[in-house]
This record gives C-alpha cells, sequence and structure tokens, in this order.
C-alpha cells in the first residue's frame, strides 16, 4: 500500500496547513421559486494542502518518489489527517503537476493537495 | 552533442531551482462523483526553470550559442540536471547499469550512514584490483564530483574516467569521500567506478554523481538518472538583462521530450 511520506521530524504537514469538507447537494428549482434538495453523497469529502517548506534533499526525493509512485492523480492512497489523527484510506493528489522549488542547498518547498474519493 | 553549459564556476545550477514533474490523468467523473481514472504512462513531463544571475560575457554567450544552435525550442540537447543524482540506481549495485569486475561481490541489505539498510558489501575476492562501474553519458570535459559514503577495512578508490583516481584508507566509520575537478578530455560518455584492492572489503552507501566541483547533499536515485538526453528551450524567445558590467541575468525556461 502507498503512504503519504512523513517529514524527518515524523510530521505531515506544516504550518499553514488547509483543511476543508465538501459536500455535493443537488437543487431543483422550480418556476414558482420553489426548491428541492437533495444530498449527492453520504458524507463530506474531504481536502487538504500541505505547504512544505525547508526540505532536506532526502525528504525532497521521498516527495518525488511519492508523487512517482501514485503517478500524479491516478493511484489512491491512505492518508492520515494530522488534524485528528484518521487515517482516509481512499484519497489521491488533486494534480497531476508536482513543483519543487530549491531556495537554497536543504532548503526545498512544494505543495500538495489531497483529496478525498467518493467509495 | 549539443549540451547546457555549465558556468565558469564548474556549477550548473544557481538557487532557486524550480523543477516540474507533469504526469497525465483521464479522469471522468460521473453523476453521483465517483471518479473512473486512466494512467496515461507515456504522458509524463519533466520541466525546470532556471534563473541564472550575474553570468559573465562567456557564460551569457555560451548560453546563446546553445540557443541558437539548438534553433530556439526547435532541436534537443543534453542537461544534467542539478537537482537530481546523474548515477541511476544509486542504492543497488545489482542492477545492470552498474557492471562489475566478475571476481567483486556485492551484497546488499547492510545498515547505510543514514540509519536504514541500503548499503553495500563490497568484497574483491581475486588477486587484482576489481571495480563496479557505471558509464554516463554526459559529456566528459564537464567538472563533476563522484562520491560515496564508505567504511571497512583496506583502501578503495574512487575513479573518474581514465585518468583520475583517489585511494582511501578507510575505517570502521562512515565517512564520505569524493573525487571532483575537471578531467580535461573530451568525449559524449565518461565512467565512474569504484574500485578495491585485492583482499579488500568495504561497506559503500550513496553513490553520487554531481555535475559541480564538489558534493552536495545526498538524493537517492532508481532507474531514472539526471542525464536528460532530450531537453529543448521552452519558448523561441531567449532574453537577457545586462545589470552591471560583465554581469547579465536571465529566466530560462527548460523542457524534456523523452
Amino acid at each position: 500500500m502507498i503512504t503519504f511520506p512523513v517529514l524527518k521530524s515524523g510530521a505531515v504537514a506544516q504550518y499553514p496547513a488547509e483543511r476543508s469538507v465538501e459536500r455535493t447537494t443537488w437543487i431543483g428549482r422550480f418556476v414558482d421559486g420553489s426548491e428541492q434538495r437533495f444530498s449527492n453523497q453520504p458524507a463530506g469529502l474531504h481536502r487538504w494542502v500541505v505547504r512544505l517548506s525547508l526540505l532536506t534533499e532526502a525528504e525532497v526525493v521521498a516527495i518525488r518518489e511519492f508523487v512517482d509512485n501514485v503517478g500524479g492523480r491516478f493511484e489512491a492512497f491512505t492518508f492520515t489527517d494530522p488534524w485528528d489523527g484518521t487515517a482516509y484510506a481512499n484519497c489521491s493528489l488533486d494534480s497531476d503537476v508536482n513543483t519543487i522549488e530549491w531556495v537554497g542547498e536543504n532548503n526545498g518547498r512544494t505543495t500538495l493537495v489531497i483529496c478525498e474519493n467518493r467509495s | 552533442m549539443l549540451v547546457f553549459p555549465q558556468l565558469s564556476n564548474g556549477a550548473n545550477i544557481q538557487y532557486p531551482l524550480v523543477r516540474m514533474d507533469a504526469s497525465r490523468t483521464v479522469v471522468n467523473v460521473l453523476q453521483d462523483g465517483t471518479r473512473v481514472k486512466f494512467e496515461d504512462v507515456t504522458a509524463g513531463r519533466t520541466s525546470w526553470v532556471l534563473r541564472l544571475e550575474s553570468l559573465n560575457e562567456a557564460e551569457r554567450v555560451a548560453v546563446e550559442q546553445l540557443f541558437v544552435t539548438a534553433e530556439g525550442e526547435l532541436n534537443t540537447f543534453t542537461l544534467l540536471d542539478p537537482a537530481t543524482n546523474l548515477l541511476s540506481w544509486s542504492e543497488d549495485f545489482g542492477k545492470p547499469a552498474w557492471v562489475a569486475d566478475p571476481l567483486l561481490q556485492a551484497t546488499g541489505g547492510v545498515a547505510d550512514a543514514v540509519g536504514g539498510s541500503s548499503a553495500w558489501q563490497l568484497t574483491n575476492t581475486g588477486q587484482a584490483s576489481q571495480k563496479i562501474a557505471q558509464t554516463i553519458a554526459g559529456p566528459a570535459r564537464f567538472t563533476y564530483c563522484f562520491s560515496v559514503y564508505a567504511r571497512g577495512t583496506g583502501s578503495v578508490s574512487l575513479v573518474r574516467g581514465a585518468s583520475d583516481r583517489r585511494t582511501f584508507a578507510l575505517g570502521s566509520a562512515w565517512q564520505r569521500i569524493s573525487t571532483a575537478g575537471n578531467l580535461g578530455v573530451s568525449g559524449d560518455t565518461f565512467q565512474v567506478a569504484i574500485t578495491l584492492a585485492p583482499g579488500a572489503s568495504v561497506q559503500v552507501f550513496g553513490p553520487q554523481l554531481e555535475a559541480q566541483p564538489a558534493a552536495g547533499p545526498y538524493r537517492r536515485s532508481r532507474g531514472v538518472s539526471g542525464v536528460y538526453a532530450k531537453v529543448r528551450f521552452e519558448s523561441d524567445h531567449l532574453r537577457t538583462t545586462a545589470v552591471g558590467l560583465d554581469r547579465n541575468s536571465s529566466v530560462i525556461r527548460l523542457v524534456s521530450v523523452e
């Protein structure tokens, strides 16, 4: 099973980190202005923005190998929510492009966006 | 062989450096939110943004000459990726990229210098020196640094090309040994090797080759080395700004089309 890499410190994310929950509501609007709504999915889907900086070369290599292993958005992996420790088994990256910037030696930074998939 | 030039100090990078790895996934979103995905394995691309500052006139001309010779974004050239180990399979001497002499035994799974178990035990069981080598499809005239972590009994030599050999006496503690400089030869390929004297038995970890005068932080590599043979400019425009006497700056965007 592919797992999301942890930093040398053992952490998954750095500040500032974002977490959001998304629901999909179907809304039917009628001619008289009234609406009918129903939920299109049983539970909210999570999304995390993991911004990483001051990465060592080993951490950069681990992230690059992870992105390569999952093939960008293609492969699902387990992501442990750094807020509450819940392991979400069906997550994937939100982009096929991974950009890494080296500000200096042993000083890389990148941003990964992870979204929970509907099972 | 067209190659992206090295700077006059022997480096081929200035910070900040940006590298982008792109893959392509076809995603079909169904009405209930379920996603059906298809991986387009041949569509991966790597690109770089090189911000070069304080280039002297010779360095500016070298970049411009490459741009002119490559006819902008028309033709490809070789790039030695400054963000990657130029050796492939840096933690697996059993791969075909590494060619060992017949009496050199290589065994993996040994405790390494960074707390893992990716080092290898190399033992020369022969009566003559034995080596394990990798050939690099890069210009031999560049400045390179070949480094490796090593420990053990006896000595080990690091060899670059036909002319450069440095021998190191080893002890029980890990040390990072390296040999660097310009080989002063021409050619489109050259070899780096770890050579053991008869009877020597050493543990090695993290061989790394970089196109620069000194060893940088170790970067693990797998099947793809940092030598990209088909790279082109991303634009038909090359803009250089002279910010002072013999000081030029430029932002260069490159993409690998392999």
